[in-house]
C-alpha cells in the first residue's frame, strides 16, 4: 500500500504542473506550484522510506524548504503585489484554456513517453532505475520540463514566465535526484540556494520590466524578440 | 591561500555597505571593492612563481592551474581598474554597484579555482547573479528587459548544464565513489563512460555553458546586456564573464570527449558559427558597445575552438586568447564608456560627423588593431596558436574559418575606429583623458602580453 502511495505521486507531479501553468489566476497557480513543492518532498521521503535510501531525506528537507515554502512564499508575494497591467488582462492574451492546457498536456505526455522510450537507451550504463524502486522519476521530470518549457513559450505574463522557469527547476532537481541521489548535502544546498536567488532575482527584474514598459506582457518587451 | 583570493573581494562586498547607517562618504563607495580586488590580484601575482615552478598550488576543492591563474588575474585586475574608473567616472555609481563588481570578481575567481563539479556550477550561476544589477544599472525600460533576457537564458541554460555534470558524476561514482565530484580526479582518466552516455552529458554541457558564453545560436542575451550595462562595468563584463563559461567547460568537457570525440567536433562547429556570426553582425550594428559585444561573440568562439581542440596545446591557446582578448576588449569598453561622457552618444551614425583627438582616440586604436590581430599585440599570438592547435587537431577547416573570421574583425575593427574617432567634420572635444592613466594601464598590460608569448606559452606548457 505503501509502495501504492508512493507511485501515484509522480503523476500528482504532473497534474500539480499542469495546474500552475495553465490556470488563469495567478494566485491559484502559485499555489498549485507551491503544493508541487511538498508532493516533490513527500516523494523524496516516501523513496527514501521505502528503498532504506537516507541520503533521500536530506533531499526532501531541501525542497520541501525551498520549493514549498520560500518559492512559492516568493512568488506569492509578487503576485499580491499587483502592478502595472496585473490581473486577467495579459493572461487573456495567452492561448485560450482549453486549447493551450491540451496542449501542455500532450506535450507533457509525449515527453513521459519519449523518456521512457529511450531513457534507459541513452542513459545506458548508469544505475538510476535501480535506485527509484520502480518510480518513473526521469520521465516525470520531462514531462514537467516539457509543460515548464510550453508555459514559457506560451504564456504572456512575466509571472507566468518565472512560474515557468521555476517548473524546469522542478523537473531538473527531479532529474538531478533520480540521477545521483548520493550527492553530498553541500552540493544539494548550493544548488537549491542558486536557484532561490535566481527565482528572487528575476521577480525583481520582472517588477522592474513591468513598471518601466507599463505592462507585464512579455510581448511588449521589444527586446525579449531578438 | 586560494580560500582568500576569493574572500577578499567578497568581504569587500559586506564593507561597502558598513557606512550606509551612519551616511557614507562619496568618496568611500567603491573603495573596499577596489581594495579586495587589489589584494586578490597580488595574492594571485604571488602564486604564479609557484605555477611557473610546476609545483601543485591546491587547497579544500580548490586548485590552481595555468588556465585558472590567467583567469584569477584578469578578474581581480580588470576588476580593480573598471571599480576605479568607475568611481570617477558613474556619478551616479553607489554601494550596491561597487558591492555587486566585488562579488562577480569573487565568483569568477571561484570558477577559476574550484575542483569541484557542483561548486563548479554553483560559482558560475554566481557569476550571473551578481552580474544582474550591474546591467540593470541605468533602470530604463530598455535595461530591464535585456537584464530580465539574460536572466532567464543564463538561468535555464545553466539549468542544463547542471544535468550534464551530474550524469557526468553519477557515471563516475561506480569507479570514483566521492572522489566522482573532484574535477582533477575526473580529468586524471580512469572513468570509462559509455560513449552514448557521455554524447547526452557533453550534449547538455555545450548547450549549458554554451549559453552562458554566448556561443551562436546561444547569444542573444549578450549584445542586449552589453549595450545596457554602464561602461565602466560592461569593462568587466566583457573581460571576464563569458569566459567563465569557457574555463568550465574545458574542465569537464576531457573525459567526456574522450568517451564521444564527435563532441569535439560539435563544439568546433558551434565555435566557427560565433566566430562567422558574430563578426558579420558587427558590420550593421550603430551602437558601440553593442557592436563590441557581437565582437565578443566572434571572440569566444576563437576560445571555444581552442577548448574543442583540447590537449595543452589546446588549452594553453585558450588561456593566452582569453588573457589577450579580456586585455583588448576591456580597453575597448573603457574607451567607449570615456568617448561617450564627452560625446554624449555612442551611435556610430552621430559619432562620424565629428573628429576625435587624444589619448583616448590613441588607445582604442591600438586596442582595435591588437583585437584584429596585428603583431606584436598578444592576439596575435594567441590566434596564431588556436590556427595551429586546431590544423594539428585535425580541425583545418576551422582553422580555416578562425583565419578568414580574423581577417574580417581587422576590418571592422579599422572601420569603427574611423566611425567613432576619425569623423570627416571639425575636431570636437577630446574625450575625457581624466583616467587615462587607468586605460594606459591595461594597454601597457595588453602590450606586455604581446610581448613575451614565449613566457606565456611556457607556463602553459
Amino acid at each position: 500500500m505503501g509502495d501504492a502511495y508512493v507511485r501515484s505521486l509522480p503523476f500528482l507531479l504532473l497534474f500539480t504542473s499542469l495546474l500552475a501553468a495553465e490556470v488563469r489566476l495567478l494566485r491559484w497557480s502559485v499555489w498549485a506550484y507551491g503544493a508541487q513543492g511538498w508532493l516533490l518532498a513527500l516523494l523524496l521521503a516516501g523513496i527514501g522510506w521505502f528503498s532504506g535510501n537516507e541520503a533521500l531525506y536530506a533531499w526532501a528537507a531541501t525542497v520541501a524548504a525551498s520549493k514549498g515554502l520560500i518559492l512559492p512564499w516568493l512568488l506569492g508575494r509578487y503576485v499580491r503585489g499587483g502592478g502595472p497591467g496585473s490581473g486577467f488582462g495579459v493572461e487573456r492574451k495567452a492561448p485560450p484554456l482549453a486549447i493551450s492546457l491540451t496542449a501542455a498536456a500532450l506535450a507533457g505526455a509525449a515527453a513521459f513517453l519519449l523518456a521512457d522510450r529511450f531513457g534507459g537507451w541513452l542513459l545506458e550504463g548508469l544505475s538510476w532505475e535501480r535506485s527509484w524502486s520502480g518510480v518513473p522519476g526521469l520521465q516525470i521530470a520531462a514531462a514537467i520540463l516539457a509543460v515548464g518549457s510550453w508555459t514559457l513559450l506560451a504564456h504572456r505574463d512575466v509571472a507566468k514566465t518565472v512560474i515557468g522557469v521555476c517548473l524546469v527547476e522542478n523537473s531538473v532537481h527531479l532529474a538531478l535526484v533520480s540521477l545521483a541521489p548520493s550527492l553530498p548535502e553541500t552540493g544539494e544546498v548550493g544548488i537549491v540556494t542558486d536557484v532561490i536567488l535566481a527565482v528572487w532575482l528575476l521577480l525583481a527584474v520582472a517588477r522592474g520590466a513591468a513598471e518601466a514598459a507599463g505592462s507585464r506582457d512579455t510581448a511588449a518587451y521589444r527586446r525579449l524578440a531578438g | 591561500m586560494l580560500w582568500l583570493l576569493i574572500l577578499l573581494p567578497l568581504v569587500s562586498w559586506l564593507a561597502e555597505f558598513l557606512p550606509a547607517r551612519g551616511g557614507a562618504h562619496r568618496g568611500y563607495a567603491g573603495l573596499p571593492a577596489l581594495a579586495g580586488c587589489v589584494l586578490a590580484f597580488a595574492g594571485a601575482v604571488a602564486l604564479v612563481p609557484a605555477l611557473w615552478r610546476g609545483e601543485a598550488v591546491a587547497g579544500a576543492t580548490l586548485r590552481l592551474d595555468f588556465l585558472g591563474c590567467v583567469v584569477v588575474l584578469l578578474a581581480s585586475g580588470l576588476g580593480a581598474v573598471t571599480i576605479a574608473f568607475a568611481r570617477r567616472h558613474l556619478a551616479t555609481a553607489g554601494a550596491m554597484l561597487f558591492g555587486s563588481m566585488g562579488l562577480f570578481v569573487s565568483a569568477a575567481i571561484w570558477t577559476a579555482l574550484t575542483d569541484q563539479l557542483i561548486f563548479l556550477f554553483v560559482a558560475l550561476e554566481a557569476t550571473t547573479l551578481t552580474t544582474v544589477l550591474p546591467v540593470a544599472f541605468r533602470r530604463t525600460s530598455a535595461a530591464w528587459e535585456a537584464t530580465y533576457k539574460y536572466l532567464l537564458l543564463n538561468t535555464l541554460g545553466l539549468s542544463a548544464g547542471l544535468l550534464g555534470l551530474v550524469l557526468l558524476y553519477a557515471a563516475a561514482s561506480p569507479a570514483l565513489g566521492g572522489a566522482a565530484l573532484s574535477i582533477s580526479a575526473l580529468a586524471a582518466g580512469g572513468v570509462q563512460m559509455p560513449p552514448r552516455l557521455a554524447a547526452v552529458a557533453g550534449a547538455l554541457v555545450i548547450t549549458g555553458f554554451g549559453t552562458k558564453a554566448a556561443l551562436v545560436p546561444l547569444h542573444a542575451w549578450l549584445p542586449d546586456a552589453y549595450q545596457e550595462a554602464p561602461g565602466g562595468f560592461s569593462a568587466l563584463f566583457a573581460g571576464v564573464g563569458t569566459k567563465l563559461a569557457l574555463v568550465a567547460m574545458a574542465r569537464v568537457l576531457p573525459p567526456l570527449v574522450g568517451a564521444a570525440p564527435s563532441l569535439g567536433t560539435a563544439l568546433a562547429v558551434l565555435a566557427s558559427l560565433s566566430m562567422v556570426v558574430g563578426v558579420a553582425l558587427t558590420f550593421v550594428q550603430d551602437d558601440l558597445q553593442r557592436l563590441l559585444g557581437y565582437s565578443s561573440v566572434s571572440q569566444m568562439g576563437y576560445i571555444a575552438l581552442a577548448v574543442a581542440v583540447g590537449g595543452s596545446a589546446g588549452y594553453g591557446a585558450a588561456a593566452y586568447h582569453m588573457l589577450s582578448h579580456g586585455l583588448l576588449k576591456s580597453l575597448l569598453f573603457l574607451c567607449a564608456a570615456a568617448l561617450c561622457e564627452t560625446a554624449g552618444t555612442l551611435r556610430l551614425s552621430e559619432l562620424r560627423e565629428r573628429r576625435r583627438n587624444g589619448p583616448v582616440r590613441t588607445l582604442f586604436l591600438l586596442a582595435a588593431l591588437g583585437l584584429g590581430g596585428m603583431p606584436p599585440l598578444p592576439a596575435f599570438w594567441s590566434k596564431l596558436q588556436i590556427f595551429a592547435a586546431a590544423a594539428r587537431g585535425g580541425l583545418g577547416w576551422a582553422a580555416g574559418v578562425a583565419v578568414f573570421t580574423s581577417l574580417l574583425t581587422l576590418v571592422t575593427m579599422i572601420r569603427t575606429y574611423n566611425q567613432a574617432f576619425g569623423g570627416e567634420g571639425d575636431a570636437a572635444e577630446a574625450p575625457t583623458a581624466g583616467s587615462a592613466w587607468l586605460l594606459g594601464l591595461v594597454a601597457g598590460a595588453a602590450v606586455l602580453a604581446g610581448l613575451v608569448p614565449g613566457w606565456i606559452t611556457a607556463m602553459g606548457g
